[in-house]
């Protein structure tokens, strides 16, 4: 019996050190998963504060009052104007029109890939896809300029104002950020399919659906939050995209002349992100503060774009 | 079973991309490798080797030569670490006076009316660069433009190559960025004084050199200023301003207006490995070099043209 005891004791100590040890592991990866959060909250605050207090400055100047309100942007002349509109429409409208192209593409695409297509197409399209995520924006805009523009020139001359410059501008630009962002949100959406469980295309089939009953009515309402989160990777990487599309713009810092057309498509341009790679190395004063605040706007724009998806994808039929 | 095949599919075009690259290597691969300028003068120089880090950068127009130079130099004396961005001339006169960078490369002079805050920097003078206007090959039979033609394009005036003795073609007029080196020379010296206001759907920016030849030789009607260099290395047609070639002769005597002193900018007087630097790219050991990429030596030019592009102080 006394032995007995001391068996049962001996048992206890070595798995309370186990337990103890296994707690003390916890406690340290506990420890170490905080600071990385920590740090990733730092970096993002940090990042806001810095770009905010910076571009907030430029207020300082009654002359930048017109930031919001103003197409003319022109630090440089007697009576410096800081109307950045023009800078924002071009970052939103080539952004939002790029998103409008790729999103059924790129649904289709994962529909086809997760729903349809045989084993080996799968095998064979997601480790190409996945290259294409992480291409190079500037091999992408030197392509763009190299084949992109001098083919859109051609095709495009009849309705730009100018032939020679057709090719440049919120067409090609749009163009590129397509080329970019697709294999991203295919990417994530193919994700996001995979995800949905199997029992809820089961249950659908077996209500009587066809295959694209069972897509539209089961599997797409599914993964709405999923996919509404490959979106907006998408347009994130589109209006933060700077090198490429700068490339294929080319304008300086004023929309074209007249009223809005389709011919702004098709002539040198701007946006936010080819002003700032542009103009900010050489700027200073309220010039300089400017540009940060155009690198805050971005900010608050792909703010407001993931704000937008947060609300489509809590909508969801299945929560 | 999937991750197998993935890994396989993945290593086969990996073969295949090295297969690539091999077989268009070895028609290239003998030529590359003799390419170095080679630094004959080193035997008859008495240069002061220095070590340690030196960060220089600004002009993209000075920054190959200062690229080059840099390579020469460290191969040279071993313990030298210099770097070389090429930001632009704002950009170098900013960092140089911050203290980012040691050497701040300008294509002009400070502008102190501007930026009173720079009169801390010291100018070390030490090329010269020539700048040409190109244009598109399609614009046949204009070899010559005054500076008024130029600038009646860059002010919008001017729209189609009828005008200046050319084909009925519309102009497409490239600039640089406001703030580019380039593009001050070039509206002081050709454009007069006068900045360019022209806009519109025929008027693009090129950020970088890189894209001013690829726009000029791709667009129809273009015309862009670039350094003479780049635009012969990139075999763009050169015009010539008010009767005068891009050529070393007629900018010796400022027959050819469009050129401009290069500068490497440093935070007080030279010392040490930026002094060392700096006088290897303005001495006879960097004359090679400076012919290399297409820089006039200043000792070349006359005195009046030199004082001809050097702003008179204001008081006195």
């Amino acid at each position: 019996m006394a032995a007995n005891s001391v068996n049962a004791e001996a048992v206890k100590d070595t798995r309370s050190k186990r337990t103890r040890r296994s707690r003390f592991s916890d406690q340290v990866a506990h420890g170490v998963f905080l600071v990385c959060a920590i740090l990733i909250v730092a970096i993002i605050f940090g990042i806001f504060i810095f770009l905010g207090f910076n571009g907030l400055r430029m207020f300082q100047d009654p002359a930048a009052k017109n930031f919001f309100t103003s197409t003319n942007w022109a630090p440089t002349d007697d009576v410096p104007s800081y109307g950045a509109l023009g800078f924002i429409l071009g970052s939103v409208v080539t952004t939002l029109l790029s998103t409008i192209i790729v999103t059924p593409l790129a649904f289709a695409m994962a529909l086809y890939m997760t729903e349809m297509a045989p084993r080996w197409v799968n095998t064979l399209l997601r480790p190409v896809l996945e290259v294409f995520t992480g291409m190079p924006s500037v091999v992408i805009g030197f392509l763009g300029l190299i084949v992109l523009v001098p083919w859109l020139t051609k095709l495009a001359a009849p309705i730009a104002p100018s032939a020679a410059n057709a090719g440049v501008g919120w067409g090609a630009a749009t163009v590129i950020l397509v080329i970019m962002i697709l294999p991203t949100v295919v990417s994530v959406s193919i994700d996001a399919l995979n995800a949905v469980p199997e029992s809820v295309r089961e249950a659908s089939l077996a209500l009587g659906s066809t295959r694209w009953q069972m897509m539209k009515n089961a599997v797409l309402p599914a993964a709405s939050a999923g996919l509404a989160t490959a979106v907006v990777l998408g347009m994130t990487r589109a209006i933060g995209e700077a090198l490429a599309v700068g490339m294929v713009l080319q304008g300086d810092t004023h929309l074209p002349d007249g009223p809005f057309s389709l011919g702004w498509f098709f002539q040198p341009n701007i946006n936010i992100t080819n002003a700032i790679l542009n103009y900010f190395s050489e700027a200073s004063g309220t010039e300089r503060n400017g540009y940060f605040m155009l690198g805050f706007v971005l900010l608050i724009i792909s703010f407001l774009f993931i704000c937008l998806s947060r609300y489509i994808a809590s909508r969801s039929v299945y929560k | 079973m999937l991750t197998k095949w993935r890994i396989a599919i993945i290593l086969t075009a990996l073969a295949m991309l090295s297969v690539l690259m091999a077989a268009c290597g070895s028609d290239t691969g003998g030529t590359t490798a003799s390419s170095t300028p080679a630094a004959t003068t080193a035997s008859t120089s008495n240069m002061a080797c220095e070590k340690g880090n030196l960060g220089t950068g600004g002009s993209t127009a000075l920054g190959p030569l200062v690229q080059a130079a840099a390579k020469a130099y460290q191969d040279k004396c071993s313990g030298a670490n210099i770097t070389t961005q090429l930001t632009g001339s704002g950009a170098g006169l900013k960092g140089a006076h911050e203290g980012s960078l040691q050497v701040g490369n300008s294509d002009s002079f400070v502008n102190l009316t501007k930026n009173p805050e720079y009169k801390d920097l010291t100018d070390n003078q030490v090329a010269v660069v020539v700048f040409a206007v190109v244009i598109n090959k399609d614009v046949t039979g204009v070899t010559n433009l005054t500076s008024a033609q130029i600038k009646d394009i860059y002010t919008g005036k001017t729209t189609n190559w009828k005008a200046v003795g050319g084909p009925d073609l519309q102009i497409s007029v490239i600039s640089r960025p406001d703030g580019s080196g380039t593009r001050n020379t070039f509206e002081k010296y050709v454009l007069g004084g006068t900045k360019e206001s022209v806009s519109g759907a025929s008027h693009s920016t090129a950020k970088t050199s890189g894209d001013v030849a690829t726009n000029v030789a791709k667009k129809s009607g273009a015309i862009a200023y670039d350094t003479v260099d780049f635009a012969k290395k990139n075999n763009l047609t050169v015009v010539k301003i008010d009767g005068k070639d891009a050529i070393a002769d007629n900018v010796k005597t400022n027959d050819y207006k469009f050129w401009n002193i290069e500068h490497m900018y440093t935070k007080g007087a030279a010392t040490g490995l930026a002094k060392s630097f700096i006088d290897y790219v303005k001495g006879t050991d960097g004359a090679s070099l400076r012919q290399q990429f297409g820089f006039l030596d200043l000792s070349a030019i006359s005195s009046d043209a030199i004082a001809a592009k050097t702003p008179k102080p204001k008081h006195g």
